[in-house]
């Protein structure tokens, strides 16, 4: 049973619902690209209420999780877009992003410690797979890229991490 | 093998460490974010507004005295059925008319001081003794509560209960248990009565290379159009209710038959759904999409499956359409005659094609035949009537106009950069809203207008209902009555709900009043006149689901009306 189609009708059980099944990726998804738990947990709040509002315009050929998936991201990178023009004027987004804060969330964010040589692409595409669980057409949809490019560029990037880890 | 093993390894280790990151402690804040977005839409009107005054030009300061005259004119004369047919007929003339939203118990228009805060809030029952002629009515004809087993809202281990409605328009409690089973329920005096139908399974398959596609959205990926299907096979559930077909399904319509017994395997380089439609009125046949790669790459194979025989076979084996490079909603009729689709070179070109299936041809409606050249910065939308919208700016925030392609004339219907609702409407005073069916909302200068394209963009100012993100648009099937809820900040109840007859104009503002501690939180259709409202009551977990009958024209108010519920 598809919740999204519920929502567009008002359904705020459904919403709720949804919430229940999709927050953990969602948040987790946002705090690797933020490294800022308040924040992520601001931005997740906002994804959801996003979803109310855009639930009429959801088309069914896209999964729903890759579709809640592409507003948390957009959402994540127009907070560090803003971020970024306010503390560096020369900051660029994809810099921004996907950077171990230095905090003692640390302890929390082995993930992105262990992530953290990759390239920007690299780590988020590691994030879509690891954290966000889409496949691989979900994947290239978000990222504009085909399915086998998002395949390839996922190999590769757990190649640069083997000698790593 | 041995890199592959090294990657399971490290994919391991990143979930585990994705494993200890944290989750969410918040739960969903949904009602303090819609308080706190409707107090910053007040600031927004609030800034517009001294804008407004400081500049407006004169012509318009002469139009919004004028709208004011008819609006206070209406309120004093309330009772005057003639002048308010008066006034309609003074605005209709123009572009934009105003109608009043009647309160039944009162028999007076709604009145507000500004659009945001309603000057009257009292919710009250009506009193049932309503004779007005013209009054539209909703009149409770079905409800239903539900006991524990059900939910009107799916949860994992309860069945998710919903009204449906057969394709010959026989309302259908329908349930789809937790356990993945259908069963479909009529309503008896509040009780719900099984009506237990067969289900019916049939399997087939699709013989390799027998079907073409069509290419739903045009994009980069290439080489899927000519692709040979290997053999599908395939199952379809579905039960006989008199002449209707009520199909089985799951995810909204979608069965995700690959990997399963009966599925289809496209190897590891290809993902695929089969999507199942009834063709009202038909006994015989369903129409079948199978989407291959939906999500990556648009492609559809489309085919009629015969119930009855199991014979797959393509309804467009007869007609070219490889003039176009983008097909899409493409509709069979239950008589296989014809079939209508929306094709083009890409998503921004769309025209309206018939085919008929008996000869192949295909018939261009052309709606764009006459457009001016291409401009970069407009974005064009077909309306019918040899009419087509278009926004100069982006999809997200333009200038809305009409375009005549007959006469080559434009009309605007809003300047200004408005924003789509659902994108900007954060930071602007004024915003517009598809809601289908050649239909735009309008919210702007406070106030919420219904802008119909397909009657040279008439705009009627809906008086009466308050430019807020919590009013909601549920057009019926038949675009014929339009539904205008107006949610509650804190209990998304529908108490304010406002039905407009739209082939009249005529528009009626229902007052609800629920018990303590119930909240209603869907509203639909169900046909051209069933209206369905679910509720829960907070405090016993009880669900309900109502259904009323919206009569426009019938003084039937007994004491069921609408606010009359047997919560």
């Amino acid at each position: 049973m598809k919740l999204i189609p519920k929502i567009a009708r008002g359904d705020i059980y459904a919403l709720e619902l949804l919430y229940k099944q999709q927050k953990t990726r969602v948040y987790r998804l946002i705090l690797s690209m933020t490294g800022d738990s308040y924040l992520a947990e601001d931005i997740t709040q906002e994804t959801f209420l996003r979803v109310q509002e855009q639930a009429g315009t959801y088309r069914n050929d896209i999964s729903e999780t890759a579709w809640i998936v592409t507003i948390a991201r957009n959402l994540t990178y127009d907070v560090l877009r803003r971020r970024s023009h306010e503390l560096v004027n020369e900051t660029s987004v994809s810099s921004a992003a996907f950077v171990l804060p230095d905090t003692e969330e640390q302890s929390n964010l082995m993930f992105l410690d262990l992530i953290k040589d990759l390239l920007q692409p690299e780590k988020e595409i590691i994030c879509l797979r690891i954290l966000a669980d889409l496949t691989w057409k979900e994947i290239g949809q978000i990222t504009n890229q085909s399915a086998d490019a998002s395949r390839k560029r996922y190999m590769r990037s757990l190649e640069k991490l083997r000698s790593r880890l | 093998m041995m890199l592959f093993s090294h990657y399971k390894a490290i994919e391991k280790k990143l979930r585990k460490a994705a494993g200890l990151m944290p989750e969410p402690t918040k739960p969903l804040f949904l009602s303090s974010i819609m308080e706190e977005r409707k107090q910053t839409d007040r600031k927004h009107f609030l800034h517009s507004l001294r804008i407004y005054v400081w500049h407006t030009p004169a012509w318009r300061m002469a139009v919004i005295v004028l709208l004011v005259f008819a609006v206070g004119s209406t309120t004093i004369f309330a009772a005057s059925s003639k002048l308010r047919t008066v006034i309609t007929h003074v605005f209709s003339s123009g572009i934009t008319e105003t109608i009043p939203i009647w309160d039944l118990e009162t028999e007076e228009p709604v009145s507000y001081e500004d659009c945001s805060e309603p000057a009257n809030d009292s919710s009250s029952e009506l009193s049932g003794n309503i004779t007005r002629q013209t009054a539209g009515s909703l009149t409770l004809i079905q409800d239903v509560t539900l006991d524990a087993h059900f939910t009107a809202s799916y949860a994992s281990s309860l069945d998710y209960l919903t009204l449906e409605e057969t394709p010959s328009g026989i309302p259908l409690f329908r349930t789809q248990a937790a356990d993945g089973k259908t069963a479909y329920y009529s309503v008896t005096d509040g009780d719900l009565e099984e009506i237990v139908l067969k289900p019916q399974t049939l399997k087939a398959a699709v013989q390799p290379g027998m079907l073409p596609g069509i290419m739903t959205y045009s994009g980069s990926t290439e080489g899927y159009r000519n692709l040979t299907l290997p053999l599908m096979e395939f199952h379809v559930v579905w039960r006989q209710y008199g002449t209707d077909i009520l199909l089985d399904d799951t995810e909204s319509g979608y069965r995700f038959d690959i990997g399963s017994a009966g599925g289809v395997d496209l190897g590891d380089d290809y993902d695929g759904q089969f999507f199942y439609q009834t063709l009202e009125g038909n006994e015989d046949m369903i129409q079948v999409f199978f989407l291959l790669d939906a999500q990556q790459t648009g492609y559809q194979y489309p085919f009629l499956l015969n119930l009855k025989t199991g014979e797959v076979s393509d309804p467009l084996a007869l007609a070219d359409l490889s003039d176009w490079d983008c097909i899409t909603e493409l509709s069979i009729q239950p008589d296989l005659a014809t079939a209508t689709a929306m094709a083009g070179s890409s998503h921004e070109d769309m025209q309206k094609i018939t085919i008929d299936l008996k000869s192949g041809k295909v018939i261009v409606d052309d709606a764009y035949a006459g457009k001016p050249p291409a401009d970069d910065s407009a974005i064009w939308f077909s309306v019918g009537n040899h009419t087509l919208f278009y926004l100069i700016g982006t999809e997200e925030c333009g200038d809305g106009y009409l375009y005549d392609t007959q006469t080559g004339e434009s009309t605007v219907l809003f300047t200004d950069a408005a924003y789509s609702r659902w994108d900007g409407a954060v930071s602007t005073d004024r915003y517009w809203e598809s809601i289908g069916y050649g239909y735009l909302a309008y919210y702007a200068d406070n106030c919420v207008s219904l802008i119909n394209l397909q009657d040279g963009g008439r705009r009627t100012v809906l008086d009466g209902i308050p430019m807020s993100r919590n009013v909601e648009f549920f057009m019926n099937d038949k675009a014929t009555v339009l539904s205008v809820s107006t949610r509650s900040t804190d209990s998304f109840d529908m108490s304010r709900l406002c039905l407009m007859d739209l082939k009249t104009m005529d528009a009626w503002y229902f007052e609800r009043e629920l018990p303590e501690g119930v909240e209603e939180y869907t509203n639909y259709w169900s046909g051209e006149y069933g209206y369905v409202i679910e509720a829960r009551n907070t405090e016993t977990g009880k669900n309900y689901i109502y259904l009323y009958q919206y009569a426009p024209f019938r003084p039937v108010l007994t004491h069921e009306t609408m606010g009359d519920e047997k919560l």
